[in-house]
Parts: C-alpha cells; sequence; structure tokens
C-alpha cells in the first residue's frame, strides 16, 4: 500500500475531503478492491485506536463511580444488636489471615522495586550537553519520558564518546524505565565502580534496583549491603530496601 | 454557553481528563436519579450508561459536532444518556412504544461490546499497549483528540508537520505490520 492513500483515507474518515474530492474517493470505493480493502483496514485501525482510549477513559470513569458507591456504603450504618460473636470470628479471621500472610508472603520483588524506583532526574548542564546537539536531543526525550527514542540516540552518542559517563548513566536509566534491567546493569556495575563520577553512587542505587527488578534478589542484597557501608547519600534508602528484600 | 460551560468544552475539546471527570462528578447523582425515574435502570446500570454518556458527548465535542451549545452541557448530556439509555432498554427486549422518546438517532450500544464487535479493531487495541512512544501519543492526538497536524508538531515539540506527518506513517506502518504477526500467531 503507498503511503499517500493513507493521507487521503485519514482525511475522508475525518471529512476533511471536499465535495468532489469525497465522491471521486467513493466512486473509487465501488470500483477499485484493493484501494476498498485498505479503507477497510484503516477504519478498523481507527477504531481500534478509538476502542483503546475510550476504555481507558471508561475505567477512569468507573473509578470516579467507585468514589461514589463507596461513600454510600460508608455512610450506611447497619445495626448490630449481637456483635460479640460475629467481633471474635472476626479477630480468628483476622488472625489466621495475619500468620498465613507473615509466613507465606515472601516479598514479591516486582512490588518492592516499584516503590523504590524514579526517574533519576537530569543533572546534566546545559553547556556541557551544547558540546553535541544530539546529546541534548536524547536528554530532552528522557525528560519527556520518552526512554525508547532516548535510548536509541544514547546508542548512538555511545560510539562516538564511549567513555562518558552521563550518556551510559542515563542510557542505563532509560532502559531500567523500559524495564529492560538486564541491559541496565553492565552500565550501571561499570559506573559504580568510577569513584571519581558524581554518577557513582546513584548508579549504585540504581544498580539495586536493577537487580530488584530483574528479580535477583541475592545480587540486590549484597549490593545494598555495600552501599550501607558506604554510608553515602543511599545509606538510609537502601537500609529501608533491604530490610524489605528479606 | 454559561461560562463554566465554556470552560469545560474547551478543557474537553483540548483533550484532558479533568473536564470529563468534573462533568461525571457534578451530574452523576442527579442523572442516576433521573433515568431511575424514566427508565427504572438500577444504579450500576445507570451510572454504566452515564459513563457511555461522557465517553459519547468527548467524541461529538473533539469531532466538532457540537460547536455551540444551544442550551446547557447538562441539557446536552442528558439527551445523549437518554438515547443510551433507550438503546440498553431495547437490547434488553424492553421496547418503549412513545415516539417522543424515540427522537433522536445515536449509537447506543455499549462501549464494550464495540469492541468486541469486530477482532481487528480489538487486536489494534490491544497492540497499543505496547506500541510506545512517541506512536502512543502521536495516534493519540490525530485519531482521539482529533489534532491538526500542526496542533501536534507544536504540542510535542517538532519541528513541523510535515516531520509529524512521516513519524504518523511509520507508526502506522509498524502497528499494521504487528497486526499481521498477531494474525499469523493466531492461525497456527
Amino acid at each position: 500500500m503507498n503511503q499517500p492513500n493513507i493521507e487521503l483515507i485519514d482525511n475522508y474518515l475525518k471529512g476533511n475531503l471536499s465535495d468532489n474530492a469525497a465522491q471521486e474517493f467513493e466512486h473509487r470505493l465501488e470500483t477499485d478492491t484493493t484501494f476498498a480493502a485498505s479503507v477497510a483496514l484503516q477504519k478498523d485501525v481507527v477504531s481500534g485506536i478509538e476502542s483503546h482510549f475510550d476504555t481507558q477513559l471508561k475505567e477512569k470513569l468507573q473509578h470516579v463511580e467507585n468514589e461514589f458507591t463507596k461513600d454510600e456504603k460508608e455512610t450506611k450504618v447497619i445495626p448490630l444488636r449481637n456483635w460479640k460473636p460475629l467481633a471474635i470470628a472476626a479477630s480468628v479471621v483476622l488472625i489466621v489471615a495475619f500468620s498465613y500472610l507473615k509466613f507465606f508472603n515472601t516479598p514479591n520483588t516486582q512490588d518492592v522495586y516499584l516503590s523504590y524506583y524514579e526517574p533519576y532526574p537530569n543533572i546534566v548542564s546545559p553547556s556541557e550537553r551544547s558540546a553535541e546537539s544530539q546529546k541534548q536531543d536524547a536528554m530532552s526525550f528522557y525528560e519527556k519520558g520518552d526512554y525508547e527514542t532516548a535510548t536509541s540516540l544514547f546508542i548512538t552518542d555511545l560510539k562516538t564518546s564511549p567513555n562518558s559517563d552521563y550518556i551510559q548513566f542515563y542510557m542505563a536509566l532509560s532502559q531500567l524505565s523500559l524495564k529492560n534491567a538486564k541491559d541496565a546493569i553492565p552500565l550501571l556495575k561499570n559506573l559504580a565502580n568510577q569513584d571519581n563520577s558524581k554518577f557513582q553512587a546513584p548508579a549504585a542505587w540504581y544498580l539495586a534496583l536493577s537487580y530488584t527488578q530483574a528479580g535477583d534478589s541475592n545480587s540486590a542484597k549484597k549490593q545494598l549491603q555495600s552501599i550501607i557501608a558506604g554510608e553515602g547519600d543511599y545509606a538510609k534508602r537502601a537500609e529501608k530496601l533491604l530490610v524489605e528484600l528479606e | 454557553m454559561n461560562q463554566a460551560d465554556e470552560l469545560l468544552f474547551q478543557s474537553i475539546l483540548k483533550g484532558q481528563e479533568e473536564g470529563l471527570v468534573e462533568l461525571y462528578r457534578l451530574h452523576r447523582t442527579e442523572f442516576i436519579k433521573w433515568t431511575w425515574q424514566q427508565f427504572k435502570l438500577d444504579e450500576h446500570d445507570a451510572a454504566d450508561v452515564f459513563q457511555d454518556t461522557i465517553i459519547s458527548l468527548r467524541s461529538n465535542i473533539v469531532k466538532g459536532k457540537l460547536t455551540e451549545l444551544s442550551s446547557t452541557l447538562k441539557t446536552y448530556l442528558f439527551g445523549i444518556g437518554k438515547n443510551i439509555a433507550l438503546g440498553r432498554l431495547r437490547q434488553n427486549g424492553k421496547w418503549y412504544k412513545n415516539p417522543e422518546l424515540m427522537e433522536v438517532q445515536a449509537d447506543t450500544s455499549s462501549i464494550t461490546t464495540k469492541i468486541e464487535e469486530n477482532d481487528r479493531t480489538n487486536i489494534v487495541s490491544g497492540l497499543l499497549d505496547n506500541i510506545g512512544e512517541p506512536c502512543l501519543s502521536i495516534l493519540r492526538l490525530y485519531y482521539y483528540q482529533n489534532y491538526s497536524m500542526e496542533a501536534i508538531a507544536n504540542t510535542l515539540d517538532y519541528k513541523n508537520e510535515n516531520v509529524v506527518k512521516s513519524q504518523k506513517l511509520r507508526c502506522l506502518k509498524k502497528l499494521k505490520e504487528n497486526m499481521k504477526l498477531v494474525n499469523k500467531e493466531e492461525l497456527y
């Protein structure tokens, strides 16, 4: 299918064509079966896109609705005359449930990871970046949260300056945001060993998070212990995370 | 249109979800009471109808079907809601013969059933979960929010609309290739 067709079809579907052009379009639709198939496909794509976002909106509105029904339930007071046996039964259920959770609930590393992970802010000064405009682009995509584009730009940047610590660092963080912990780990390992880099401490911390995301809690614990031993900025956070992982 | 309506209208036109949520909060309780009086819909069904009503209002606004309100946003909302409620009753076999109630034709099937109607549509909707940026934003703004190419270029910081146009075509190409892959998987 050649590309100008798509634009024409979109304009037709949006009702942007002039009367003449629309008539011509409809005539072609009746006579050209390949064209008709392209139009049908594009129609389905468009309604797929609409359904996708409609569904998201509906979910959002259902959440809002739940606030209303929850409020109603909370204000309804149910009189309980004989509450003692019920209260005892409830406490038994609670105790059983609690001990069950305590004994069988090993921490889910993914959940722990999510509660600790947040993207590292852009601390690279504009002057440092302006040396090559492409790097700036990668950083601005990183800042916008478009980690996929950022990653592909960082990859090109790394080819020209393979030793740049900040490219390695933000590339690793982009990978981490894309849930590609495995690709982030080697970069962060390297940085965590560079004592003279300003990214050393954050790299060590995000390395621990990468292991957590990858589900490798043994390596994560070791990494956290070394952060704690270093008594740096991340030591407190590391202690907390270590407790949760254990 | 009064000033409060005008603000909500503009916010919905821009694609801000908060406007829709505010509209929902403002009229939800009255709508549910009203559909009970008119059609005996229970709270759960009425809430579902009201959600689809808001979704339909959004679509009408961004597609330019509603440029000026002769009455308030609320009147218009209840008008759409009435059609959707009647459509549901018809589906459930409770046909209302009152012609006055049938004056406006509208697409009344539930959003959920609409999705299930068409496999290809369904596949597209699923693929969007993983399409990533910038495609997700471009496709949303162009097809769902009905932004012009120029407006998208401004919103997403592209150099000009031609860059967005070609990026959009690449995104569609990727999406259609993935559709083929999904179809193949389902065949085997």
